[in-house]
């Protein structure tokens, strides 16, 4: 028998009893933990995990999360968010939710060619689903979904003002308030943020070296009103961005991009709205306008083609799109051991406004399209409705879905959902959702899942004209992907948190602009079959009261199945792993290692393959107390790592950036905040 | 053009507001200055600091910015802190101290002189000579509250098991109380070893009725021994189907229906008013332990679905979803 006194308590142990393991979540806050919404494969970073890995671009953290690598595009270095092997020129594929609501442009199926970054001030928390979600939030939510949830009255409390300056002459401002105005409870958010960009040097397609142009200037702005069940919320973001390493992998130092989102929501959220039901509407609009400035290739090259010299190929395409969005939703929860939940919707994406001026125009030589001379000045001139590169097109989309959650058998759990969604112009897609979960003890939980998701044909896939590089189909149908998942979450202890999962994917009906036979130039086709599979692992450990230990794995292999060879571009494997350690009252140092690596070249790119590499970064933070002062440090690619991103393969040898996309190296970072 | 007229309306009411607001805190701390409180706290690493920092800050919401912090040294020695509380003419008569942690409960050793009132706060485990001989508010959370959340979860629950070491026997007696007003049957069972907490669970699993009965663990190191007890009650009561509640925060993580913990910010505001009452009518603050109000709830989701229990009525608390 052991005496008593071997359970006596120290003042930790005490305190731990109380407040338990005190996880760097801030439990003062009391706030509700997400519950994981859709039966799936998913990460939650909350605002203090982004503030504490000192990331101020929403790249950086979803570069953390297994099974997503953001790789770069040469176009303004837009992202690439590769999920599970899954990399195209566009990204697509990758479904990015703003409150819920996607920020999907429809000309080019992305979030639009003039991106330049993503603020995280205003963020309350990032939500990111591997795997497919089509059979929730419909089309594009294919490889993966991203959804970014901006921050309330609740959540600001107060006012907040900031600054941060750094390398490559970098600076932000922001200001953001939080509170309530009569009835009204009342969040606002501005910033304005400006970089000359990093300058790192590449010998680009025409054999120009210079620095790669990410110069970028940003505005953004939040207002959020909440009144009982209502809630408005209005955005408004302009960016103003430099061309990155060329529109034709051409160096572009003049060229630059002109940006704005703006987009109005109003909500309705009863969840007793009456008897076991609870109802959701909402009304969203979305303004997207890109207005572009381009030499596409410099003088020198020009003159090669015919053009007058000290004259470039020049191109400048614009486009202005708006989306209004209405749908609703209702759960229902009176049936014994099922949960049911219902939506219909609708929504129109139209590009209404196109504009185009250009001083070339592109003829087909054997082998080869080339630009050459519109008039023997080289001058500019804007181009009529036909000889757009698009003309402005309108699609109307209607859908409904259901989704039940249906309590089979004790600790057995099958939730069904299917969502069918139709196109005004390729038709009606239907997308179910299948997980069987099983809580297999106290602390462990088993699920299999199965869901098949689509992407619906962008207007510059299906009505690309005056351009035989990339002509459209307007008889193309959705690109499509079938996933099944394992996967299993175990928590062994109090400070011990792990989940492992396995998948395995099938693309078919591949939407790409496919070589044309017999001639130069490609028109776009569903073509191809590509099949992945792979593992994810994670684990959050508690080593010492004042030290938390993050890492992941993830590994996969992506096959093009007509070819038999990899899919290309998209890392094998990947390794993350960071500290976080309160090293002292209020102050916490944060280090992490990201490892990338075994990207293979794409068929027909004899290239070597692309260098793995492993950047450190470090972030030294003191929160103050309330009405106090916030300081950090931040240290990025500590060590001065040359990080590449893939460059495009060109059919035409050397016609590309050789040498890849340089990321950035080593950058410092300074930034204050005060609470008033 | 109504709207504007009202949307200005509502702005000069938010700043008449703000001035009320501000005359009103104007007069509180100018009245608070005339109570002197000090605050022995222990020094500890975080993440443990902020809790006292909050705490704090508490208490001066409720005393003003007079009081006085009073950090205890690392190996909890008195004499630079009896040293500062003399310099600081905190024995006088107008004067109040509350001390903090675990080293607290030696503040006799500082006070012998029994020249200023003090409260003791932010404890758990007390000795039974201690427990009539000063004003205690303790950790633990108040039994009334956890029952009240246990009847809102399961509204068929009848009987409430226990298994305490006898430096709990303060806060059953409690629970025999608060198990009444909620007619529930409090089985407590008092256990000296671990042998024979093992004992009296497993006698309770043999028993139980997933109905009727629900499991209560307490902040105790022995009666619910991390390595051995909790994992063998965690897995009968998840193969049983039986609801377990907990005072201790991080069981819920591991599968527990529910806990609850302190909000620090309003324990420390508590402690002041406590504090405040003690210096003006000494009276009316009793010697002995209190368990604690000032709480925040957290369930643990997986376990309620599978339970079955009532979802809907979740909402009722501020509650952290945990899984």
């Amino acid at each position: 028998m052991l005496p008593l006194t071997v359970f006596a308590l120290t003042q930790e142990e005490e305190l731990a009893m109380a407040y338990g393991d005190i996880d760097f979540v801030e439990l003062s806050t009391g706030t509700k933990q997400p519950i994981v919404r859709a039966p799936s494969v998913s990460s939650v970073i909350t605002a203090h995990d982004i503030k504490i890995m000192g990331a101020t671009d929403l790249d950086e953290v979803l570069e953390t999360v297994p099974g997503l690598h953001v790789s770069r595009s040469s176009i303004g270095y837009n992202p690439i968010y590769t999920f599970r092997g899954i990399h195209t020129a566009f990204n697509p594929q990758a479904l990015m939710l703003v409150n819920g609501i996607p920020v999907t442009g429809v000309t080019f199926g992305n979030r639009s060619q003039v991106w330049a970054g993503m603020p995280l001030e205003n963020i309350k928390r990032i939500e990111v689903i591997r795997g497919p979600g089509s059979a929730l939030y419909g089309a594009d939510a294919f490889s993966g979904v991203i959804n970014l949830i901006t921050k309330t009255s609740t959540d600001v409390q107060g006012t907040e003002i900031g600054a941060r300056a750094g390398s490559f002459e970098s600076g932000d401002v922001w200001v953001q308030h939080g509170g309530s105005l009569g009835e009204f409870d009342v969040a606002a958010y501005a910033r304005l943020g400006s970089t000359q960009g990093q300058e790192s040097i590449v010998r680009d397609a025409v054999g120009v070296t210079g620095p790669v142009n990410l110069a970028r200037d940003a505005i953004d702005l939040r207002f959020d009103v909440a009144l009982s069940n209502w809630r408005l919320r209005l955005g408004y973001q302009q960016r103003g961005g430099e061309m990155g390493a060329g529109l034709a992998l051409a160096l572009d130092p003049g060229g630059f991009g002109l940006g704005e989102r703006t987009s109005a929501d109003l909500s309705y959220d009863n969840p007793e709205f009456i008897d076991d039901w609870a109802v959701t509407a909402q009304a969203s609009y979305f303004d997207i306008t890109e207005q572009t400035k381009a030499t596409l290739f410099p003088a020198a090259t020009a003159i090669l083609f015919g053009f007058p010299a000290g004259v470039g190929v020049i191109g400048n395409p614009s486009i202005w799109e708006r989306h209004l969005r209405l749908n609703a939703s209702a759960s229902y929860s009176g049936l014994e051991k099922h949960s049911l939940r219902f939506g219909v919707g609708t929504q129109t994406d139209d590009l209404y406004r196109v504009s185009e001026s250009k001083n070339f125009a592109l003829i087909t030589v054997p082998g080869l399209v080339i630009p050459v001379p519109l008039n023997p000045l080289g001058s500019v001139v804007g181009m009529t409705a036909t000889a757009l590169f698009i003309t402005p097109r309108k699609r109307t989309v209607h859908y409904v879905y259901v989704q039940d959650e249906w309590n089979v058998a004790r600790d057995w759990y099958l939730t069904a959902g299917v969502r069918h969604d139709n196109y005004s112009d390729f038709g009606g897609t239907t997308n179910p959702r299948l997980a069987l979960a099983w809580d297999l003890s106290y602390d462990m939980t088993a699920k299999v899942l199965y869901g098949k998701a689509f992407r619906a044909p962008s207007f510059s896939e299906l009505y690309n004209a005056n351009n035989p590089v990339a002509t459209g189909n307007a008889n193309l149908k959705p690109e499509e992907i079938e996933t099944w998942e394992a996967a299993l979450s175990w928590r062994p202890s109090n400070t011990l948190r792990t989940s492992v999962n396995v998948f395995r994917y099938e693309m078919k009906d591949i939407l790409q602009f496919v070589p044309n036979t017999g001639g130069a130039g490609a028109t776009a086709a569903n073509q191809g079959k590509q099949r992945g599979t792979g593992i994810e692992a994670e684990m959050v450990w508690d080593a010492k009261l004042n030290l938390r230990v993050t890492a992941n794995f993830a590994q996969q292999r992506s096959i093009d199945v007509t070819t038999n060879r990899d899919a290309g571009n998209a890392p094998h494997y990947q390794l993350y792993t960071r500290g976080d350690w309160l090293f002292m009252p209020h102050w916490t140092l944060s280090g992490q290692l990201n490892h990338v690596g075994g990207r293979k070249r794409v068929l027909g790119d004899t290239r070597p393959d692309i260098a793995d590499y492993t950047t450190t970064d470090a972030t030294l933070r003191r929160n103050g107390k309330t009405q106090d002062w916030d300081f950090s440090v931040s240290i990025r690619n500590l060590f001065d790592i040359d990080a590449r991103e893939p460059s495009p393969y060109v059919l035409l040898p050397g016609a590309t950036i050789v040498n890849d996309l340089p990321l950035a190296g080593r950058e410092w970072r300074f930034e204050v905040r005060h609470k008033l | 053009m109504n709207q504007i007229v009202l949307m200005l309306k509502q702005w000069r009411m938010f700043f008449e507001y703000r001035k009320i607001l501000l005359l009103l805190l104007l007069s509180v701390s100018s009245w608070a200055s005339a109570t002197d409180a000090a605050v022995i706290y222990p020094q500890l690493p975080e993440p443990y600091r902020a809790i006292f920092d909050t705490i704090i800050q508490g208490i001066e919401e409720e005393i003003g910015k007079s009081v006085v912090k009073l950090p205890l040294d690392k190996d909890g020695d008195l004499t630079a802190v009896s040293a500062v509380l003399k310099n600081k003419r905190v024995d006088s008569s107008d004067k109040v101290a509350i001390f903090l942690g675990k080293q607290s409960l030696r503040a006799e050793e500082l006070m012998d002189d029994g020249g200023v009132p003090f409260i003791l706060g932010a404890v758990l485990e007390v000795e039974e000579h201690q427990w009539e001989q000063h004003p205690i508010l303790s950790l633990t959370p108040d039994p009334v509250l956890l029952f009240l959340r246990l009847k809102v979860l399961m509204p068929s629950a009848r009987r409430v098991v226990v298994v305490y070491s006898p430096k709990n026997a303060w806060l059953i007696k409690l629970a025999q109380a608060a198990a009444k007003q909620y007619k529930l049957k409090l089985d407590a069972y008092e256990a000296h070893d671990l042998q024979t907490a093992v004992g009296f669970y497993r006698t309770f699993f043999s028993q139980a009725n997933s109905q009727q009965d629900a499991l209560w663990l307490l902040q105790d190191a022995m009666t619910v021994e991390e390595s051995a007890i909790l994992p063998l009650v965690l897995r009968e009561s998840w193969n049983g189907n039986l609801v377990i509640f907990s005072s201790n925060y991080s069981h819920v993580k591991r599968g527990v229906l529910f806990s609850l913990y302190p909000d620090s910010f309003a324990m420390g505001k508590s402690l002041g008013r406590l504090a405040k009452t003690l210096l003006r009518s000494p009276g009316k603050v009793k010697n002995g332990m209190r368990s604690l109000r000032d709480v925040k709830g957290a369930i643990n989701f997986r376990t309620l679905r599978r339970t079955g229990l009532d979802m809907s009525e979740k909402s009722l608390f501020e509650t952290q979803y945990v899984n």
